[in-house]
């Protein structure tokens, strides 16, 4: 293995622990936000559930990133490091922003950026983009209507019960159950994402064949990555998706989360990268849906949906560039 | 008779999801007739609900 790929995989995983530092703190937005646990306790606890995501998920996503974005003959180390360039860029000025922007889509947009900068359009393959794409917009719109749903279920099945301070302790004890399946399906879907990228690379660099599967080093080294960053931060965006878009209670916090494990599961299991972001924003707004649509904060909301707007072309344009003094050399 | 906001948000949502049918993939279609479908429900269910309860626009201008 030589220094170039050593390198590149140090990013990735430097990638992998910004999703975590980034997204990964979405999982425990809601815990803290309804005071379930303390936020100390919830990153410990939604890091360990990211990491233990590889027992129970298969690798369908990562073989998606890997695959089906950028033909493989285009793939090179240049093209990988500036995608990743990219999109860390792109997460970075939006964590400084406060943005519950996608990592996911970042690297996506950042992988197509840098294909594109070195052999033109051609290099992409449209199929596996637009799967992307259309989950894009439908996973926000899965997690409106599982978490609706939901709560409508929960109100039905308790509304003649009137002791609501058991119920409610009753709930916050299962939103430490809806949060480790979430983090569990943020575990599997995000930190794929850069078991994918490496994959790519090791297929690139000849080191594993195409058909190969992903070796169980990058997928545990990967969960690691995203299980460290987990720990080591993200509270503005644990603040903007857990307090700011609407005020939870427990039973929100509760069916926000499964709403949004459901959806992840499904996706992990298909292989269709998708933001975790997106879809607990709108299991949040699915749960905030059902008392009024005047109980969601559209203003936040809003600007939630031109972070997700701006972030592929964004990544995009930063690999591009970031590639082109390789294409002087090459 | 107007309705509330919340059968129309639902009923936009059912038309996204409907709307992204020819881009879908063929083996995750159902995603999109699944979810239109539920959106659809919900957006009838409240705007029955709104009607029944007096709670809808139309109707608070008439009280």
């Amino acid at each position: 293995m030589s220094v170039a790929v050593v390198l590149i995989i140090a990013i990735a995983l430097a990638f992998d622990f910004f999703n975590g530092f980034h997204d990964a703190a979405n999982s425990i937005a809601t815990v803290v936000s309804t005071r379930v646990l303390a936020p100390r306790l919830a990153v410990v606890w939604a890091a360990f559930f990211n990491f233990v995501a590889f027992v129970i998920f298969g690798t369908a996503v990562a073989a998606t990133i890997g695959k089906d974005v950028v033909h493989q003959d285009v793939l090179s180390n240049s093209v990988i490091f500036a995608g990743l360039v990219g999109a860390i860029v792109w997460d970075v000025v939006t964590w400084y922003l406060g943005l519950p922007t996608s990592s996911s889509h970042a690297l996506v947009g950042g992988m197509a950026g840098a294909a594109v900068a070195a052999a033109g359009w051609e290099a992409l393959i449209t199929s596996g983009l637009r799967k992307i794409a259309v989950f894009i917009v439908l996973s926000p719109i899965i997690g409106v209507l599982l978490g609706f749903t939901l709560m409508v279920i929960v109100y039905w099945a308790f509304h003649r019960y009137h002791k609501v301070d058991k119920l409610n302790r009753g709930f916050r004890r299962m939103q430490l159950v809806s949060a480790a399946a979430f983090s569990l399906g943020h575990g599997a879907n995000d930190a794929q994402k850069t078991m994918g990228v490496i994959l790519a690379l090791l297929i690139a660099n000849k080191i594993v064949s195409p058909t190969a599967g992903v070796p169980l080093w990058v997928v545990l080294s990967a969960h690691t990555a995203i299980g460290l960053g987990t720990l080591f931060g993200g509270w503005r965006i644990v603040h903007t998706v857990g307090s700011k878009i609407t005020k939870l209670q427990p039973v929100q916090g509760m069916c926000a989360e499964t709403a949004a494990a459901a959806a992840l599961f499904f996706t992990a299991h298909a292989g269709i990268p998708v933001s975790t972001t997106h879809t607990i924003t709108g299991a949040i707004v699915g749960t905030g849906t059902t008392q009024r649509l005047s109980a969601v904060r559209w203003g936040v909301a809003q600007r939630v949906v031109w972070a997700w707007v701006l972030t592929i072309p964004g990544a995009f344009a930063v690999a591009w560039l970031v590639y082109l003094p390789f294409k002087g050399f090459s | 008779m107007r309705v509330g906001r919340r059968p129309l948000f639902f009923a936009a949502l059912a038309a996204i999801c409907l709307g992204l049918v020819p881009a879908t993939p063929a083996e995750f279609r159902w995603v999109n007739f699944t979810m239109a479908g539920l959106a659809l429900l919900w957006a009838v269910a409240i705007g029955i609900e709104e009607i029944a309860a007096g709670r809808g626009p139309g109707r608070r201008r008439q009280s």
